[in-house]
């Protein structure tokens, strides 16, 4: 695994692409480094100025010099989202994630829903029971135990039963 | 006269109110600002009849059939938002005691809020998901495996869950101690504003602590996090008050009785000076200086708004007017010897 770029103790885990005086450089470096140099983001920052911080300089240039990525569902632009802060339908959390969520990480300080889910009831035990279970997985997932990730989901797709998919792609 | 504002919850001392809100979005559609108008009245509808259907007693005010002072009054009780009133594709369900309301049509197609006198966060939040689930329980709502409920803007997605709780800290502002008091709950994932006014100058003295984060977190954690803070500064606003009880600062009783004496005799004043008037007269009522029941408080600090005023004297009225008519309306309110 790559190392930290700044401290060169820890691996690296954050890729930071950043524009100064325009020259391009990219970094690789550990949470804590990065941490350091400002790119986890304060979130009580007003929106308009970290929206302008986040596109302006880590996330990495889009598709085409026009900005031509687009919803698949609903067409909305990418570059909307950047001017209001707003997106056009479910479909576009989906079609732009590469670029969204990192910044949702940034502004939520994390990508995993530990709340109700449709169709759960509260008191039933085997729903609570998946709740546990999908809590820890996410902890796990945060903390990079990947082994202990892959026997916590093994264990939620039997609760959940056959047929049912389930997307645990780890970003 | 509302049901909600004039009375006093839990902790009505400091607390004024708790608010839970939950964003939901129809799933197969485009979020609210992209609908189109005929399918902004589809969702409409579609709400209507699966809450009409969960047997529940709700008015339903389509935003074009109500006049500008009705949205106004309705915006001044917080039972829509500003940006609900000045869209006209849009709707708001309202529960016959105010306490309940689900805004169609804002930047997400359900805003689905309960409000409650004092410090109720986990009751209001209880209201409020059931009322999710009346709906969900006929129409799925957009939902990712990953990220929770999907919004229309990414600050919301996960629980779509605002919980807050609006404050009222004279002691502490006038004492200075708040300013610490604002910057630590923003290092604990919180954030704090004035309810009245813009910027720091919280007018009334008035705050609305509640959650910045909706994910990652359970609703349980969130709930957790926002009423402990909460407790804690109701804690140290109380402390801030007995200390004043036992030693006022020098000056302190003769501002607070002087605000008394133009909000008893003064012919007109505006909102803004009314409520500092209010806010003084008020923190004389807590330390035991006047005799004002808090019930009258509260419903002065709603009514003497602009279209509730205007609702009250059942005509529209100049700036100029209201004013006049401010002082009279509040004069009758708290003082009625």
């Amino acid at each position: 695994m790559a190392m930290c770029d700044k401290c060169k103790k820890n691996p690296a885990t954050v890729q930071v692409t950043q524009t100064v005086n325009g020259h391009k450089t990219q970094l690789m470096l550990c949470a804590d480094c990065a941490r350091e140099e400002g790119m986890f983001v304060n979130p009580f920052m007003p929106f308009a100025q970290m929206m302008a911080g986040m596109m302006g300089e880590s996330v990495r240039p889009q598709r085409g010099s026009s900005g031509g990525l687009t919803c698949s569902q609903c067409g909305y632009d990418f570059s909307r989202f950047k001017e209001t802060g707003l997106l056009g339908c479910p479909q576009c959390y989906h079609d732009f994630r590469e670029y969204l969520n990192p910044m949702i990480r940034r502004i939520q300080g994390g990508l995993n829903h530990l709340g109700q889910r449709p169709g759960k009831n509260p008191e039933s035990p085997e729903d609570s029971r998946l709740s546990e279970l999908q809590r820890q997985l996410a902890q796990a997932i945060d903390q990079e135990e990947y082994e202990k990730a892959a026997g916590i989901r093994d264990e939620i797709r039997a609760l959940k039963g056959k047929g049912e998919r389930h997307d645990d792609t780890v970003e | 006269m509302t049901t909600l504002w004039n009375k006093c919850g839990p902790q009505g001392d400091v607390v004024i109110s708790s608010r839970t809100r939950l964003a939901r979005n129809y799933e197969g559609y485009a979020f609210a600002p992209r609908l189109k108008e005929s399918e902004a009245y589809d969702l409409m509808k579609m709400t209507l009849d699966a809450f009409v259907e969960g047997g529940q007693d709700f008015r339903y005010l389509e935003m074009r059939a109500l006049s500008d002072r009705e949205r106004g009054v309705l915006m001044e009780r917080h039972l829509i938002s500003p940006e609900l009133v000045s869209n006209q594709s849009a709707a708001v369900l309202l529960s016959a005691d105010e306490t309940r309301s689900i805004m169609m049509n804002e930047e997400d197609h359900l805003r689905i809020q309960c409000i409650l006198p004092g410090l109720q966060l986990r009751e209001s939040y209880k209201s409020a998901s059931q009322m999710a689930r009346t709906i969900e329980a006929k129409h799925a709502f957009a939902f990712d495996d990953r990220l929770g409920y999907l919004t229309c803007c990414p600050t919301n997605v996960g629980t779509g869950m605002r919980a807050s709780v609006m404050v009222r800290l004279p002691a502490l502002t006038l004492s200075g101690q708040i300013k610490g008091i604002l910057d630590s709950i923003g290092k604990m994932g919180l954030t704090v504003r004035g309810i009245y006014g813009e910027g720091s100058e919280a007018l009334g003295c008035i705050y609305q602590i509640s959650n910045q984060v909706t994910l990652g977190s359970s609703e349980e954690d969130i709930l957790q996090a926002v009423d402990s803070v909460v407790q804690q500064i109701v804690e140290k606003e109380r402390e801030a008050r007995v200390a004043w009880q036992v030693q006022p600062p020098l000056n302190l009783k003769d501002r607070l009785m002087r605000s008394y004496g133009v909000l008893r005799y003064a012919c007109q004043y505006s909102f803004q000076e009314f409520m500092k008037l209010l806010s003084d007269v008020w923190l004389a009522a807590d330390l035991g200086w006047i005799s004002i029941p808090r019930e009258k408080l509260l419903e002065a600090m709603i009514e003497s708004q602009p279209s509730s005023l205007q609702a009250r004297a059942n005509q529209n009225m100049s700036p100029e007017e209201r004013d006049l008519y401010r002082a009279r309306a509040m004069q009758e309110i708290l003082t009625n010897d």
